[in-house]
């Protein structure tokens, strides 16, 4: 009940906290604006406008206080955000106390004091709930030197080490506080190498290779409300990319060594790289007003298929395929001027060659590449290793082998590879699949369908009679036909061939005598009748059908 | 002389008296400076496209006759459940009927079974096993409308989302938005077959380019015999002899165009250059020699250009290697008033395998990535009975849609228990236009064209592009 009460009141508190800002600003400028002797008379209004502040911060700082009790905001922020709150309401007191004694030199200095940490405290509680970079998120990059530090070493993707430049820096930000050199909760430390090898009180923390049987991961994966879950409640948890770091580098053997470009890495692992140590930069396309000329008169020399993918975009769609034959090498190294704009390739059964294929390498953005029906082998599959946004690759009826599917292993966003009528086997197709299948992703996916599953399976209602519920009887079952051989011509049957009439199905032997028959059934129906039937009917079947015959108005 | 052309003539009357050279002058000769292998001509007037396409090429299967919807994707247990009996009224009161007028009307339950099929375990009736085969990769839409019951207005105002004549078809305004990525062959091509029964003629007004210049009209291919006739030089004509006949003719039309701004002189100097073009590429297309035994078993193709729908489903495939833009094929073999049940499982023989082996062998070629294929009629047919068949339907009907940028493996849509009415996420005909452009990269409220004063779309104002089938 006090619980929710605390709760109740602690909700007020984004309402509340407003009161005092305006207050004491309105305060601060009075006093400001009260120093020209023309504006002496507004500091009639001191004692009010200081009680409403005094009032309103107080309240603020209370509710602040039972909302901070309530939910899971970040804690060092939160700790900050308290204290300076809890600190302008002290502040106020102290002016409110100085000004009563008239002491006005020491109430001006406090009253600097509460608009100092008036200010830190917005800003803090403003963090909190939008976000630390909510204020320059939208700031002119020309500005942003104003607030980002110097940009930290860059570190190359493929060269970092897997330990010291993803894995450890997340064990220091979450883990370090109570296992490292101050504490060691546990007998646990996790701020080296040896000592995460070394394990705790309870034995080791990792078992290299198998990240589910990690107390390390194991511990984090467990449901926050669960007193053994890590890091404990209330204080900082660790991300989605931090802990999909932390076990693709214990699946991958935990080794302090490893470089990024020793290890397999799907792609949401890779987005998991990048987010700590950025994308790697790919040289920008050029703007479309400087490439439109040249796009233009190259469509026109080559007589090639050449424009913008879409409106306001520089990136190009270039369709050499209708050319054919007449379309070759050099034709391909001509479009080198644009060939960092050039997102679409189709050399579909072009006069291109392994080695006219060189070209492709400056085509760095490339995401769709049709090669089909070209002279293309493995050598010139080589220049596609490159292509690290190739998400479509048609290689249908070209002598690609085994060999040449080596090249493309490390193209993590390549989704679609088309392989009929090439040399590859089925084996070498699928591993290449395999090797570049999202596992990780998958089977996070899996997990939510099961958890899906899982309260789907809640929320239904169980009600149990102890009869089982009777199935309403099966229309679908097809109905047999009653005759064996054609009412009309008397010819054997075709199966295909059926009509039902007055709720019985008649067989023909095609589909003239069919017609025929529905023009005047009447004719035909004794012939039927004549004909042993070629399946004794159940009673049960034929009572609907009685009933069905009485509906039956005409 | 209406408004636009006496507009033109002052144009003309001014331009003419201050240049020498007249706009035609100007296009002979650039025709006359390049060789046989020219560049595109036309690139769209949406260029660049107002989206990244996911579509490059759309193949529309038009089954011509309104195949039921009750025996293709949408099964209808309660209908089964009522068969024979009157049809309730609450559905039909006030609604328009074709030819059931005046009639009782009696529920006809679905002559054929469902089953599910493929991992998305989509319901597809038994006469089309074929596709279902295909079922992962298909997009069932059950929930289709359209506002015209009779067949001729109900195929144009699935073309051109209009029954007023003289407006174009949907091939036409792709090819007038985005131009054809080939020289050699028409943007916009056209291939007819019918079946043994439930045939319905279809106008040559369907692929028309209406108001649009009539370079962008859809172009009829012979699907028996010769796609094209006389495309062969007659005896004792070589090439550069044909060559020469058609650059003097083109002088010529080239002197008249100097003379009379008609943009219609510019379509035929353009399709004399087509035409000569053509004398080689369409017997290059119709080469089927090229195409080994197990593709023409895969869409059971018997006999290679006979005409079937099976031989003109391979073609399709042909054309679209080729960059055509749009390619349409009617089968006239869906209007069953009667005889449903023993002929509406042979018309769908006839299409099963083809249409499925089209899809599949666009796979295969890494083509169904950027190839829509649309696969369905102009409307559906009754849940009631009429005789021995079922009557046009507008209010509900199904069609498939795979490929080009189209999720594969759902079912969008619904109509109600008993098939009567789409009721669930509806699907007008004006929709399927508008998402078709958007597909292809197009906003369907900005490819317009002005005609008699006013500016002209295809989805004319209306569509809404149906965001969940998209993937």
């Amino acid at each position: 009940m006090l619980q929710q009460l605390s709760a109740f009141v602690g909700h007020f508190h984004p309402l509340v906290v407003h009161l005092p800002i305006g207050f004491l600003s309105l305060l601060f400028t009075m006093e400001l604006v009260g120093l020209v002797p023309r504006f002496r008379s507004l500091l009639q209004a001191r004692w009010l406008t200081l009680a409403a502040s005094f009032t309103s911060a107080l309240a603020s700082a209370l509710c602040g206080w039972f909302l901070a009790g309530t939910s899971d905001y970040d804690t060092e922020l939160l700790e900050l955000h308290r204290w300076t709150g809890v600190g302008v309401a002290a502040a106020c007191m102290l002016c409110l106390v100085f000004y009563w004694r008239n002491w006005l030199k020491l109430y001006r200095g406090s009253l600097c004091l509460t608009m100092f940490l008036l200010v830190a405290a917005g800003h803090y509680g403003g963090s909190l709930t939008h976000g630390n970079d909510f204020l320059t998120k939208q700031m002119p990059a020309e500005l942003k030197f104003w607030v980002e530090t110097a940009p930290s070493k860059k570190v190359d993707v493929d060269q970092a080490i897997v330990l010291t430049h993803l894995v450890q820096p997340i064990l220091d930000a979450k883990c370090v506080s109570c296992h490292g050199p101050g504490k060691q909760n546990g007998g646990l430390r996790l701020d080296s190498f040896t000592a995460i090898q070394k394990g705790g009180a309870n034995g080791p923390v990792i078992v290299p290779g198998d990240s589910g049987k990690s107390a390390l991961v194991a511990r984090v994966l467990l449901p926050p409300e669960e007193s053994k879950h890590m890091p404990p409640a209330g204080k900082p948890q660790l991300k989605e990319h931090e802990t999909v770091l932390l076990s693709w580098w214990i699946d991958s053997g935990a080794s302090a060594e490893s470089k990024v470009s020793d290890l397999e890495a799907s792609a949401s692992v890779y987005a998991a790289i990048e987010q700590v140590l950025g994308a790697p930069s790919l040289p920008e396309p050029l703007p479309w007003e400087q490439i439109q000329e040249q796009t233009k008169s190259l469509g026109k020399q080559l007589g090639i298929f050449i424009r913008p993918i879409a409106a306001a975009e520089p990136w190009l769609e270039v369709n050499a395929s209708l050319r054919g034959k007449n379309f070759s090498d050099s034709g391909l190294a001509l479009l080198a001027p644009v060939a960092g704009n050039i997102k679409r390739l189709d050399l579909g059964g072009t006069g291109v060659s392994d080695d006219g294929l060189k070209a492709l390498g400056a085509m760095v953005h490339l995401e769709r590449l049709d090669l089909k029906r070209t002279a293309l082998s493995d050598k010139g599959l080589a220049h596609c290793a490159s292509l690290q946004q190739l998400q479509y690759l048609n290689l249908y009826a070209t002598s690609v082998t085994d060999a040449g599917l080596e090249h493309l292993k490390c193209l993590r966003k390549l989704r679609r590879v088309y392989l009929w009528q090439s040399q590859v086997k089925p084996e070498a197709a699928q591993r290449l699949a395999g090797r570049l299948e999202d596992k990780l992703f998958i089977s996070r996916a899996q997990n939510q369908i099961k958890n899906l599953q899982q309260q789907i399976n809640a929320a239904k209602i169980v009600v149990d009679t102890g009869v089982p519920l009777v199935q309403p009887a099966a229309a679908s079952v097809p109905p047999k036909v009653v005759n064996k051989l054609c009412p009309v011509s008397g010819k054997p049957l075709d199966p295909n061939v059926t009509f039902s009439f007055d709720g019985q199905l008649i067989g023909f032997c095609c589909g003239k005598c069919c017609a025929t028959f529905q023009k005047n059934p009447k004719t035909y129906l004794p012939k039927l009748e004549a004909t042993p039937p070629a399946q004794q009917q159940s009673p049960e079947q034929e009572a609907p059908q009685q009933d069905l015959q009485q509906s039956d108005p005409q | 002389m209406n408004e636009e052309s006496f507009a033109l003539n002052i144009n003309r009357r001014t331009f003419l008296s201050r240049a020498a050279y007249g706009l035609g002058g100007m296009a002979l000769a650039s025709l006359l400076n390049r060789n046989a292998s020219a560049a595109l001509s036309w690139m769209g007037v949406t260029n660049p496209p107002h989206f990244a396409p996911r579509a490059k090429r759309i193949i529309h299967l038009c089954m011509a006759g309104g195949p039921s919807h009750l025996e293709t994707f949408d099964n209808k247990p309660a209908l089964r459940a009522i068969h024979g009996q009157v049809f309730p009224e609450s559905y039909t009161k006030g609604q328009q009927l074709a030819q059931l007028q005046n009639t009782v009307l009696k529920a006809r339950g679905p002559f054929v079974d469902f089953k599910r099929y493929g991992q998305s375990g989509q319901e597809i009736s038994d006469l089309f096993p074929h596709i279902g085969s295909i079922a992962d990769d298909i997009c069932i839409i059950r929930s289709m409308k359209t506002e015209q019951i009779n067949h001729d207005p109900a195929h144009a105002f699935m073309n051109t989302g209009s029954i007023v004549k003289g407006r174009p078809s949907m091939g036409s305004w792709l090819l007038y938005g985005l131009g054809a990525e080939t020289e050699s062959l028409p943007g916009f091509i056209v291939l007819t077959s019918a079946g043994k029964s439930g045939q319905q003629p279809v106008s040559a007004r369907q692929w028309s380019s209406g108001f649009l210049p009539s370079k962008f009209q859809g172009i009829l291919l012979q699907s028996k015999g010769d796609a094209v006739h006389y495309v062969g030089n007659p005896e004792g004509v070589c090439q550069s002899t044909q060559r020469q006949v058609v650059e003097e003719i083109n002088r010529l039309n080239g002197i008249l165009a100097d003379d009379q701004l008609d943009p219609e002189i510019q379509t035929r100097i353009a399709q004399y250059e087509m035409a000569f073009r053509m004398q080689t590429s369409v017997p290059e297309l119709t080469e089927f020699s090229q195409e080994p035994q197990h593709i023409l078993d895969m869409y059971g193709v018997k006999n290679p250009g006979d005409g079937s729908f099976a031989s003109n489903c391979l073609l399709a495939r042909r054309l679209a290697e080729r960059g055509v833009r749009f390619i349409q094929l009617y089968h006239r073999a869906w209007d069953h008033h009667s005889n449903i049940e023993p002929d509406m499982p042979v018309a769908a023989r006839d299409v099963d395998q083809a249409s499925a082996a089209l899809i599949k062998d666009l796979k295969q070629r890494g083509m169904l990535d950027d190839t829509l294929v649309l696969w369905g009629g102009e409307f559906g047919r009754t849940p009631m009975g009429q005789g021995t068949g079922r009557d046009h339907h507008i209010l509900a009907f199904s069609v498939f849609m795979a490929g080009g940028g189209v999720k594969g493996g759902i079912t969008h849509g619904a109509t109600d228990d008993l098939g009567y009415r789409s009721v669930d996420d509806v699907v007008h005909v004006h929709d399927l236009h508008a998402t078709m452009l958007q597909l292809c990269g197009i906003d369907h409220k900005k490819l317009t064209f002005r005609f008699q004063g006013r500016d002209f779309r295809l989805t004319d104002v209306f569509g809404h592009v149906v965001k969940p089938i998209i993937a």
